[in-house]
Parts: C-alpha cells; structure tokens; sequence
C-alpha cells in the first residue's frame, strides 16, 4: 500500500478500489515501521468505503489492528447519507479515562505509596467478572442508571456536581433507551457498576514530573510534583453485551440497505434507519452506564486513599480534571470544507480533542480547549495535552488515546515468564498490585509503544499540545 | 480429533481450533477456552444447557456459540465439559465454578473469521476481542 507524505507527521492514502474518501495518518517514521507490521492500514481503507464517510478515514498515531475498524480510528459519517456501525465503536463501549487531581505533593507520601495502593487494591473490585462494589442494582434502578449517567452516581454519594460538569457530554446521553438494551445485557451490569475490570484497565497513581505549558496547566490545577490519579475502564458485560446483540441485528440488515461490506466486524446500517436509530439508542445507554461506572471508581478511589493516609476530603483535594470517552459515536457539528456539517464521528480508541470556543467544552476549559488524556504503559509515562483548533479543521476535533500494543498477549507471557514484572516495576518506585500474574505480564510496559513518541507525534501534527508529563508511581489492575 | 492452539495477535486474541465435524470443532473450541480462561477443563456435569443458533451458515452458527460460551462461563460461571449437536439444537454440559477467569474475553468477532475443511479435517480460526 502506498504512502504519500504529507509532511514528517501525516500520510494520505490516496482511493482506491472502494474506497470513497481517502486515508489519512498521523505518525512519524519510527511509528509507521510499527503500523506497516500489522494489518491496520487496510482496517483504514475498508472504513474509507462505509457509505457516507466524509473527509478522510483517519488514523491517530496510536493506531494498531483491530477487527473491523482500527484501534486509533476515525470516521465522520454524514447524518443524511452515512452510516453508524456497532464496530466503529466497539464492545466496550464508552471505554475511557478520567484524571483527577490532588493535593498530595509526591515527596510528603512517597514512603506511602505502598499502603494508598494496597488500600485501593482491596476497596476497588477489578479483574475478570469483578462485583460488589455496590449492592447489586434492581431492574429498575438500572435502568434509572442507563438514563441518567452520572448524575445518577452523585445522587446516591458518588462524588460532586462538579464532576458532571466535567466528564464529556456531562456524562449522560439525551436520548438513551433502557428499552433498546437486552434482558442478558442488564443482567450482565447489576452487579458491576464500580469495578475497573481486566486487561488493560486500570486505576493508577502518577506524579507530575515536567510541564509543558504552565499557563495551561495552571488552567487545569496542575503542578510539578502533584499526584494525580487516571481511571481506565468502561461499560463491561453490559457494553458488551450490547456491541454483540446489535452486531447481529445490524448484520442481518446490511445487505437489506444495499450495503458492501470488505469485513463482516464492520457491519452498519443507515444512521436514520430502524436499526442505526436503535443501537444509537442502545449504545447511549451503555455509555452512560461507563460513566457512571468511572464516577463511582473515583468515589472509591477517594476513599481508599483517604483511609490509607488517614486524612480529610479537604486535605485530599480529590478534584476531577475531566473524564473523556474513546471508544464512543457521537453526533457532532464540524466546519467541513467551508461549510458547517452535522456528523456521526465515530472514535475507535481515540479521543475527543476540541480546541477553545466549543460549547462542548466545560465552561471552566472553553478560552484554552478540552484536557485531552494520553494514559501510558504501567512503567514509563502518562500525558495532558489540550485540544486545538488544528484538530477541529483535521481530525474532526480528535487525537490519540493511549500508547498501543506492539507485542501480542501470548509473546508477551513468553517472553516474561520468567520475569517478575511486580518486582522489577517495584525497583523504579512503581508499586503495582494486579488480580494475576499473567496480567502483569501481559500488560508489561515492553508490550506497548512508547506512548514518549506519541505525544510528540500528536503535538507536532498539531492536533493536541503537550500540557504535562506524569509518571506512575502506583497501578492496580484486573 | 479435535484441538486447539493460541495464534499470535497484537492487541487480541488469536485461536485455531480443528476437529472431524463440527461437533468436534464446538468440543475444541471449549476445551482452548477453558484452558485460556481458567487453566483446567470442566471435569462433571451438574448443569445442561440446551441452545438454537443461527444456522443462516458456519460463521454465524460457530460465533454464536462461542459468545454463548463465554457468557456462560465469565457470567454464569460454567465450565463445560460436553457439547453435543441434537437436531436443532446445541446442548452444553458442564460444571459450575468459584474458580475466577484469569482474563476476560469479551466477544469472539466475525473479523477474518474463517472455517475450512483440510482433508479430512474441519479448521476455525477466530479473533477475539480482550
């Protein structure tokens, strides 16, 4: 496949076969020897022949192979003309990321770390199928949860009114259905509301050890050695559950619509049809369900490190910096090619990156942008960057959402089965407690790029600016 | 005779599985499940479950029943032993477990999803979403 370059950082793919827009990525040289490797620059130009996608089929520089859409994939779909497909967002749907903020100075509880993530590891329930950490919810009170979104976590005690006003979309959907959502999809979230899950999720303590931009970090309430605290996770069973009913549904329709698919995983339908305007519905749903499920992370996080330290809420300072979604489809109004257009952005593993002035941005943040979170492997580095307005004319207002896989799973236990991944992490001050072994093994920082490269690449495209660098110093994980 | 093995992906999972029929390829694709989640096999059969899926062709019928397989083993907490075909329908027999998975799968995907038969040999490769 070839590659034209743009310039240091961008590279079009131009149509061909299908394809009705074309492809375009954002990576240095270094990170395109990596992309080239897998079979994720195809994943572009099967998205580039979804009906109505408009601009270009976008890649971020986070970008690996997924099944159907990329991870690190963006497509804008035209309301009228395009498409909503359930593997544009994918079965975790919602998977996202919230950073707060402390008081805590790093160097007064350094010698403390060890105890705030034992606390944590034993007040917050992840791992495979993880419950408990609030009473299994009735139908009915779940249903209230599918609509509200956070505000039905502050209801009930799980943090402040302040948080909703910083979590993306005020974290709750207008226009969520419980009635679009299974039988077997409820009964997969009563009892998991509050857990972080496996894999890749996490809840993790960093410090903040260089800044980039003081006037805006200053904006966002950082500063040099600053704990801080980013939460992974998403909308488990029951987004799952939700991204496998509606795969079939949509499946079964797509040839209904006289649409050609190059891969079945990117079944899709009309976004104004039955179908799109139910898993649309659906999908809101679980949405809201990971936000509040990261709003009652955080809640529990405040609590255990409270308890292990012993101190106030006021001394804490646990405030929320902002909660963004990747892995989300979203109707938004965008200038494209002078003209203003509604579209169905979906982001497969990225994130939302608004530049100043957009309403969608919190008050608080709309004169500097969007806080734009790019959490990093459990060993080396976490980034804040804020959104550009390079981002709004480029991307659709997007930027990459994590470092990326570079080693598969099992390469990863072979290599390192005779490692003590704990251990190791332990001699350059990282505590980490983990459900398995094999999870840290999985998830050991040699497994994924280095998310360094990436918040470079991000900023010198231009479609997010580094705010601060943080780097962990405590991880739990499923 | 029926096996399985874990192919090489990066950001997913990866697996073959083969067999004579596809009751044997259902049987294989179990028991790498099992072994993948829970590191050990179901060994009793206490519960049976008996499930229709789509016949429309392989793909749909294999995919079906491996996301009712992981639902019945990280939701219900089942580990099957047995799986027969009668007639229309799939009938899974296994055991129920306190043992934790030690990770999660959240679906099996139709991405490169493919079933052929070798010889005599029928052979399923399959990604899965972790």
């Amino acid at each position: 496949m070839e590659l034209k370059k743009i310039n240091d950082y961008i590279w079009e793919i131009s149509p061909f076969g299908d394809m009705k827009v074309p492809g375009k990525v954002y990576a240095s040289l270094k990170l395109l020897d990596k992309i080239r490797e897998d079979e994720s620059l195809k994943q572009v130009t099967n998205v580039a022949t979804l009906p109505g996608i408009i601009g270009y089929s976008l890649a971020m520089p986070d970008i690996h192979a997924g099944y159907g859409f990329s991870i690190g994939g963006v497509a804008a779909m035209d309301v009228d003309e395009g498409i909503v497909s359930p593997g544009g967002v994918g079965y975790d749907i919602n998977c996202g990321v919230r950073l707060a903020k402390t008081n805590l100075k790093y160097d007064e509880i350094k010698d403390k770390i060890e105890k705030i993530v034992a606390k944590m590891f034993a007040t917050i329930p992840s791992g495979v199928g993880s419950h408990g950490a609030i009473p299994k919810l009735s139908k009915e009170n779940l249903r209230d949860v599918l609509i509200k979104g956070s505000k039905w976590a502050v209801e009930k005690g799980y943090g402040k009114e302040e948080d909703i006003q910083l979590t993306e979309e005020k974290g709750a959907f207008e226009g969520a259905d419980p009635e679009a959502v299974s039988k077997r999809a409820y009964e997969r979230g009563q009892d998991q509301l509050g857990t972080v899950g496996s894999g890749n999720h996490f809840v993790e303590l960093s410090v903040v050890e260089e800044i980039y931009l003081p006037e805006v970090a200053k904006e966002f309430g950082i500063f040099l050695g600053q704990v801080v605290v980013f939460i992974h996770s998403g909308s488990r069973g029951l987004g799952y559950q939700v991204c496998d009913d509606y795969l079939r549904i949509l499946g079964g329709a797509t040839s209904k619509y006289g649409i050609k698919l190059p891969d079945r995983q990117l079944a899709c339908v009309p976004i104004k049809s039955p179908e799109g305007k139910q898993y649309i519905s659906a999908m809101k749903a679980a949405a809201n369900f990971a936000w509040v499920n990261r709003q009652i992370l955080m809640a529990l996080t405040e609590k255990a490190i409270m308890e292990a330290l012993s101190i106030s809420p006021k001394i804490l300072g646990f405030e929320l910096i902002y909660d963004l979604a990747h892995n989300i489809a979203k109707f938004e109004e965008h200038q494209f090619q002078g003209k203003k257009v509604k579209v169905l952005v979906h982001r497969k593993g990225a994130t939302r990156a608004f530049g100043p002035g957009r309403q969608e941005v919190p008050v608080k943040y709309r004169k500097i942008g969007q806080p734009v979170l790019l959490p990093g492997d459990m060993g080396r580095a976490s980034y804040l960057l804020v959104g550009t307005e390079k981002a709004m004319e480029e991307t659709f207002g997007s930027s990459a959402h994590g470092a990326g896989r570079i080693k598969s799973r099992s390469q990863a236990i072979r290599e390192g089965s005779s490692r003590n991944i704990a251990f190791e992490l332990k001699e350059k001050n990282i505590i980490v407690m983990a459900e398995g072994k094999k999870t840290l093994l999985e998830e050991m920082p040699e497994a994924y790029k280095d998310v360094n490269e990436i918040a470079q690449v991000t900023e010198k495209a231009g479609i997010s600016l580094r705010v601060c660098r943080m780097k962990p110093i405590g991880v739990i994980k499923g | 005779m029926q096996s399985f093995k874990v192919l090489d992906h990066t950001a997913d999972l990866k697996m073959e599985f083969s067999g004579e029929n596809m009751e044997e390829l259902l049987n294989a694709s179990v028991e790498g499940l099992s072994i993948y989640l829970f590191e050990k096999t179901g060994e009793k059969i206490e519960r049976t479950y008996k499930r229709k899926f789509d016949k429309k062709n392989e793909i749909d019928f294999f995919i079906g029943f491996l996301n009712e397989i992981l639902y019945l083993m990280q939701s219900k907490k089942i580990l099957p032993k047995l799986v027969l075909i009668k007639d229309d329908n799939v009938i899974i027999k296994g055991e129920k477990t306190e043992k934790k998975p030690l990770v999660e799968i959240k679906a099996a995907t139709f991405h490169n999803a493919k079933i052929e038969r070798e010889g005599n040999i029928l052979k399923a490769v399959i990604t899965f979403d972790l």
